[in-house]
């Protein structure tokens, strides 16, 4: 490489570096924490326990839990709801508008066998919501995320520079060679180029399926826009169902699964949602293997008639927001996964922290 | 340790293995799991021998 060539990319990794490692820092420390989030939120379980029912007490109709919600919540309109896994209890999410801003909206936990509310889930309560909160977008909203997402975008391009000027830096050392006899720069520049190159790949790929969940409102927003709007055409300029008009969930659910045999329901958008039209219940269904879990297909159902009006794939930038999220979390193998993604975060916490230093130090060296 | 295969060699090894871990663990549960497992311990091992072999070349 040119020395010209080697100087405008050691320009680009510093000041591309530089503008995005403080919000690295605080991603990566917060980061940390979030990794075990499941195992610290089960350690701190203050959701009431449920009802002792017999082991085969059966479920009730999901409508029932659509009253019960509705019940606690008078003027709310159903939005969503969704099913734990490991308890049979079902969320219901109300709001007094379809697309309510942040903290407007209740989520009631309601036990299936019996349609009683069991507690709301207060998803802004506790420490680890506001780790999140900080994680996702500093407690700016979608401004901050997408901000977030730029910073992921100068991170990305810190990373592919330092792997090209990995190069010239090697020249003459071997993969992980330490210079222990000389300055402590070079050898925290050893280190960084060590530390930076072998993790290289696990960084660019939590860093990048980062700045796709940034997206996440904005790729919605697109299939509502793009997909959602030619599936439903035939209702294209009748005004929105009112909530009185809608049929049941119980039948929309029936047609759904009866539509996609084999597939297991992750939530429904009641009409009006983010997730659904203005006339149609979306049941989104995943599929029952460890392969096609992540792939979501939304089955929409007439909410009047109950019918089936159309169900189709999500198109390739919602099936990459979809696999962004595992792949940035984690969360897909299992206890040692998430140790070794711990493992890899504190790594990409020293490669981050000794990049300022090498920044800091530079004078000296030069000098 | 020597140039082995020049200056992106072990890199380009150590990269392969970690897609390969993060894609295979989005494919099951179980043994892929554990191939998943074994791809992302790759360059922290790599990075584990790096450091052993400074300090004893000290």
């Amino acid at each position: 490489m040119r020395t010209a060539t080697v100087r405008t990319w050691c320009w680009v990794h510093k000041w591309t570096s530089l503008v995005c490692t403080v919000f690295l820092l605080m991603l990566c420390l917060t980061g940390l924490p979030l990794i075990f989030h499941d195992e610290i939120d089960a350690a701190f379980d203050d959701r009431p326990p449920l009802a002792a029912l017999p082991k085969d007490a059966p479920d009730l109709p999901l409508d029932a839990f659509v009253r019960t919600a509705v019940a606690m919540y008078p003027g709310e309109r159903p939005l969503f709801m969704s099913f734990d896994d490991d308890r049979p209890v079902t969320n219901v999410t109300t709001a007094k508008v379809a697309q309510p801003g942040r903290g407007d909206l209740h989520i009631t936990a309601i036990d299936r066998r019996t349609a009683k509310p069991v507690g709301a889930l207060d998803e802004d309560a506790g420490i680890m919501a506001v780790i999140l909160r900080l994680h996702v977008d500093m407690f700016a909203g979608l401004p901050g995320k997408l901000f977030f997402g730029f910073m992921g975008l100068l991170f990305c391009a810190s990373i592919v520079s330092g792997i090209v000027v990995y190069a010239p830096f090697m020249r003459k050392l071997a993969f992980g060679d330490i210079r222990t006899n000389r300055s402590r720069r070079v050898r925290w520049l050893d280190l960084h180029n060590l530390l930076g190159i072998a993790t290289a790949m696990w960084v660019g790929v939590v860093g990048l399926t980062g700045v796709v969940n940034t997206l996440s409102e904005t790729l919605t927003a697109v299939w509502r826009a793009d997909q959602l709007a030619a599936l439903t055409r035939p209702y294209e300029g009748q005004p929105p169902l009112p909530v009185a008009a809608w049929g049941s969930v119980d039948r929309a659910m029936r047609a759904a699964r009866a539509a996609a045999p084999g597939t297991e329901p992750q939530f429904v958008a009641f009409p009006g949602t983010r997730f659904s039209s203005e006339h149609h219940y979306a049941v989104w269904l995943k599929g029952a293997t460890p392969a096609t879990r992540q792939l979501l297909t939304p089955a929409l159902i007439d909410a009047r008639s109950g019918e089936l009006t159309a169900m189709r794939s999500m198109p390739w930038y919602m099936l990459a927001l979809r696999l962004s999220q595992p792949l940035h979390f984690g969360d897909y193998g299992a206890m040692p996964m998430k140790v070794l993604w711990a493992l890899l975060d504190m790594i990409a916490i020293i490669v981050l922290a000794s990049g300022v230093y090498l920044w800091l130090s530079r004078r000296k060296a030069s000098a | 340790m020597k140039r082995v295969g020049g200056t992106f060699g072990i890199p380009v090894v150590l990269a392969v293995a970690t897609i390969a871990a993060l894609i295979s663990g989005l494919l099951g549960d179980g043994a892929v799991d554990v191939v998943a497992w074994l791809g992302l311990a790759l360059p922290l091992i790599a990075i584990g021998k790096a450091l052993r072999a400074s300090v004893y070349a000290k």
